[in-house]
């Protein structure tokens, strides 16, 4: 029972139908506010004086996990790997965005080129894919101990 | 299904306003601002603002152009000025090296300021608003130039690349105020471009006379140097300027890259055991044996384009007719 239980979750890890079907304005609302509060949170701590380098991308990545922890209280089931990563994509698009318009708009430079906006996205890509990957082996551990929050 | 609308909302509205009025206290509206016109040097204390965290820089400088109506004169007049509150620098990176270049950021203001000025003066008579339109333009250009310098220097990384624009910045200026940087020797008769005024010290005892026009920036010197020779012969004249070389310059190695024995025009680079190098160009023209050249200390080996290319435009300015081409 609970290998063909695990079995249809690995086959449904990469049905992208499930979690196009369900998608609206919430996962994007979810995205928003999220990137809103770590502006929010960020300027605090340019306001205390902080220098954040890497430290700065290392929190927007720990803080991603939070879209599918509102997913899953919203739709009372995880979300699966492939619709995962595709929100994760919403996620640092929308965040790009954010901060190409702020950058324009303060004309100061950012940690990293913006400029060469194609290679950042395929690097964010790349490290969203693996992050995911990961996550994807920590879920199951998380959910044998009943401590699963996405 | 849940719907957690209502605390989406409340976040990213409390964020927004979080932000918004951070944004506000960071501004210090309530603190002193102070716009310092181009002048006196930029010292670390005109950098009293907030530190930007997500900045990858060390430093920013903030400054700008102001257009100010002289009711004496009835005329408006263009001043380069840098304001604190936005200008600010990492605790841990001040050095002399990175006040200097933001000096330069400063300084590139101020060239753009003296553009306006001569706007100002050709079109006497224009309204406010053209003038301030003229501004404009000139301010994205300003910008543009701004970007080039960070993009060349590397933020003051490339050494060589930071000397070319200071020689560039500083050309410009002194382009554009009374004093040219045109300079011509009264004895010698030569005359060359300094882009700023050089120092003078002369020797003179019964057999010779040495005159020396020195400007020394952060990482080079620029140098002119004339000897008084009446009996010019150009084999002689090499042995004298090599013992220059060794005895003055003590040089360890001596490369002539150029001779041209008929109109006696010899260029010389040279390096000292400490890595240190010049690069000069000697003329002959009667009485006296003059060189001008470059003498800087590069970072590495392929840190001497910048320094190729002021010694290139310096030697290039070095003439001796009396009517300047």
């Amino acid at each position: 029972m609970i290998d063909s239980h695990q079995q249809s979750e690995s086959v449904d890890s990469l049905n992208l139908g499930l979690f196009l079907r369900t998608i609206s304005y919430r996962e994007f609302l979810t995205s928003i506010s999220l990137i809103l509060l770590l502006t929010a949170i960020f300027a605090v701590m340019q306001f205390l004086g902080f220098w954040l380098n890497t430290e700065y991308l290392i929190i927007v990545f720990l803080s991603m996990p939070l879209n599918h922890i509102v997913y899953r209280i919203e739709h009372k089931r995880s979300n699966n790997f492939i619709g995962r990563v595709i929100h994760d994509l919403i996620f640092i698009i929308l965040y790009l965005i954010l901060l190409f318009i702020s950058v324009k708009i303060k004309g100061q430079p950012f940690l990293f080129d913006l400029e060469n906006i194609v290679f950042n996205f395929f690097l964010f890509m790349v490290l969203v894919g693996s992050y995911e990957i990961i996550v994807e082996f920590v879920r199951p551990v998380l959910a044998r101990r009943g401590w699963q929050i996405f | 299904m849940a719907n957690l609308l209502k605390p989406k909302l409340i976040v990213a509205t409390a964020s927004i306003g979080i932000a918004f009025a951070l944004s506000l206290m960071d501004k210090k509206f309530y603190d002193s601002h102070i716009a310092k016109r181009w002048g006196s040097p930029l010292q670390w204390s005109d950098f009293t603002g907030k530190i930007d965290p997500l900045s990858k820089y060390d430093a920013s400088v903030s400054s700008t152009i102001q257009l100010e109506f002289d009711s004496s004169s009835s005329t408006y007049k263009a001043y380069a000025v840098q304001k604190n509150v936005y200008s600010w620098v990492r605790e841990s990176s001040r050095s002399d090296d990175l006040l200097n270049h933001e000096q330069y950021h400063f300084n590139i203001t101020e060239y753009f300021a003296r553009l306006m000025n001569k706007h100002i003066l050709d079109s006497l008579g224009q309204s406010q608003e053209q003038f301030q339109s003229k501004l404009n333009r000139l301010l994205i250009s300003e910008n543009v130039m701004q970007s080039k310098y960070d993009e060349q220097t590397k933020h003051n990384k490339h050494r060589d690349q930071q000397g070319l624009w200071e020689y560039k910045i500083d050309s410009l200026i002194t382009s554009n105020s009374t004093d040219s940087g045109w300079l011509t020797d009264p004895f010698t008769g030569v005359t060359i471009f300094f882009p700023s005024k050089p120092t003078f010290s002369q020797r003179a005892d019964s057999k010779t006379i040495i005159r020396l026009y020195s400007l020394e920036k952060n990482d080079f010197i620029l140098t002119l140097l004339s000897i008084k020779i009446s009996d010019f012969n150009a084999d002689s004249t090499i042995a004298k300027i090599s013992k220059i070389y060794y005895s003055s310059f003590e040089a360890k190695k001596l490369n002539v890259i150029q001779y041209n024995k008929e109109i006696f025009k010899l260029r010389i680079a040279s390096e000292d055991s400490l890595g240190g190098r010049t690069d000069f160009i000697w003329r002959y023209n009667y009485p006296y044996l003059n060189g001008a050249g470059i003498s800087y200390h590069p970072y590495n080996d392929t840190d001497t384009i910048g320094y190729t290319s002021i010694f290139n435009s310096f030697a290039n300015s070095l003439y001796f007719d009396k009517v300047r081409k």
